[in-house]
């Protein structure tokens, strides 16, 4: 096992501190224009949620040092949110109460707000696929379809269903 | 806001707060600029072309970076430069995190559900290993390098994102690639998806097995799918939308995990396959 260092610790509480902020705000706006109400009660919910979520972010990180497997932060966060929400937890209510304003969506701008900063100097390599990529999804959609549609097809025939 | 040691000299790596602060807000602006344009949707045919706010944020923060009006109005540069896109880079990780955690919960509140899909909806998820099988060779046919391997893993929805982003880095060639997918998925998925929900009956395969195909994408992707496809087999409505949504909530719980242990190291052998057949020189 690797030793946890309280400085490296500190560091990613400070980035995951200020983006959870950042996350924050987002949500709010989000929200309104949504036309959603933006009561005290919701605002103190969401950020509880944003405050469980970051924590959850950090023990994901953590694991992640200590396990020595090539299994990434994101996937330990990720299995970590799973298994608190499954329903037979004492805490499920609450859990899914505070974390439910937490949209992943949200979240999702501000990772490609952050992408497009991230890719700022590499323009030149983004044009070079571009229209190819547009090619290769459709590819992409098509095998993700089929080949998924094939395997429950021979697997409900041999189970007879259909 | 959390309490950082005053000492100049760090012994490890450490991050520059005033760096960090600029950076994250940066992109908060960038995000709630995104958010206030809000959504756009265009019908077309049976499904949507969406433009969703998360392409205005990107948009948005691309034109400011130094490759391009950066290059033309040099005091942009001050705000962002190559420090900032450098920190941006690693930041995504971190943000990716928040992305993951509502991702997994979201799956593990409807874990009964899974437990009673049966063999045919979790083996079927190996369905998505279809896609390099058959865009892998033509991206990279396309000229298309380290790039095909990030666009082709898998559907490339949000966990393949966290994971690509993770492993390689989003400013990589592989997290380059991942994100077109993820893009063109954004933004003309539901039409792709709905037009493959509606013509797929003609292919012979039985509807529930199409059905369970249908949820393999996004939420959206499989409602345009789901929807197109009941509504050219209307008899079978109900338990087509069934499979169709047992087999999302599959998706979201497994998608990750067959990614990881399974496309990515897959998808390294079909490339180093591959670019020995159709990449006659040895190139980066």
């Amino acid at each position: 096992m690797k030793k946890i260092s309280l400085e490296k610790t500190m560091d990613q509480l400070k980035m995951l501190v200020v983006l959870g902020v950042i996350t924050y705000i987002v949500l709010v706006v989000n929200k309104a224009r949504a036309g959603g109400a933006l009561t005290p009660d919701y605002l103190i919910n969401l950020a509880i949620g944003v405050v469980v979520i970051g924590l959850i972010c950090l023990l994901g990180l953590k694991i992640k040092e200590v396990v020595p497997l090539k299994i990434p932060a994101f996937a330990w966060a990720s299995l970590l949110g799973t298994v608190l929400a499954f329903p037979f937890w004492p805490w499920h209510a609450w859990f899914l109460n505070v974390t439910g304003g937490v949209g992943a969506g949200v979240a999702g701008t501000v990772i490609l707000a952050l992408t497009g900063i991230s890719i700022g100097t590499k323009l030149a390599d983004l044009k070079k696929i571009s229209w190819r990529i547009a090619i290769v999804s459709i590819f992409v959609f098509c095998g993700t379809f089929f080949g998924s549609a094939i395997v429950a097809q021979i697997i409900m025939k041999v189970q007879g269903i259909i | 806001m959390s309490k950082v040691p005053e000492t100049t000299q760090a012994a490890e790596k450490k991050t520059d707060g005033k760096l960090l602060i600029k950076v994250a807000a940066a992109a908060g602006v960038f995000a709630t600029l995104g958010e206030l344009i809000g959504t756009f949707k265009f019908p077309v045919g049976p499904g949507n072309f969406i433009l969703l706010p998360m392409i205005f944020a990107m948009i948005i923060a691309i034109i400011l970076t130094p490759d391009a009006l950066g290059k033309k109005i040099p005091s942009l540069k001050k705000i962002i430069d190559v420090k900032e896109v450098n920190l941006a880079g690693e930041l995504v990780m971190f943000e990716l995190l928040y992305l993951g955690v509502p991702l997994g919960i979201s799956a593990g509140k409807n874990i009964m559900q899974v437990l009673e899909a049966g063999p045919a909806l979790i083996l079927q998820e190996f369905g998505n290993l279809g896609t390099m099988i058959i865009a892998l060779p033509l991206a990279l046919a396309l000229g298309m390098r380290r790039e095909a391997v990030g666009a082709t893993i898998s559907i490339c929805r949000e966990p393949t994102m966290g994971l690509i982003g993770e492993h390689y880095g989003m400013d990589s060639p592989e997290g380059l690639g991942v994100m077109g997918t993820y893009m063109c998925g954004n933004l003309f998925g539901t039409i792709f998806y709905g037009l493959l929900g509606s013509l797929s009956p003609l292919t012979g395969l039985h509807p529930y097995a199409l059905a369970m195909a249908c949820g393999m994408g996004s939420g959206s992707m499989m409602t345009a799918s789901y929807s197109s496809l009941a509504a050219a087999v209307p008899e079978m409505a109900d338990s087509i939308t069934a499979f169709a949504a047992t087999s999302n909530v599959m998706t979201n719980l497994t998608g990750l995990y067959m990614d990881l242990f399974i496309a990515l190291p897959l998808v390294n052998i079909l490339y180093k396959f591959w670019s020995k057949i159709l990449v006659r020189k040895k190139e980066g």
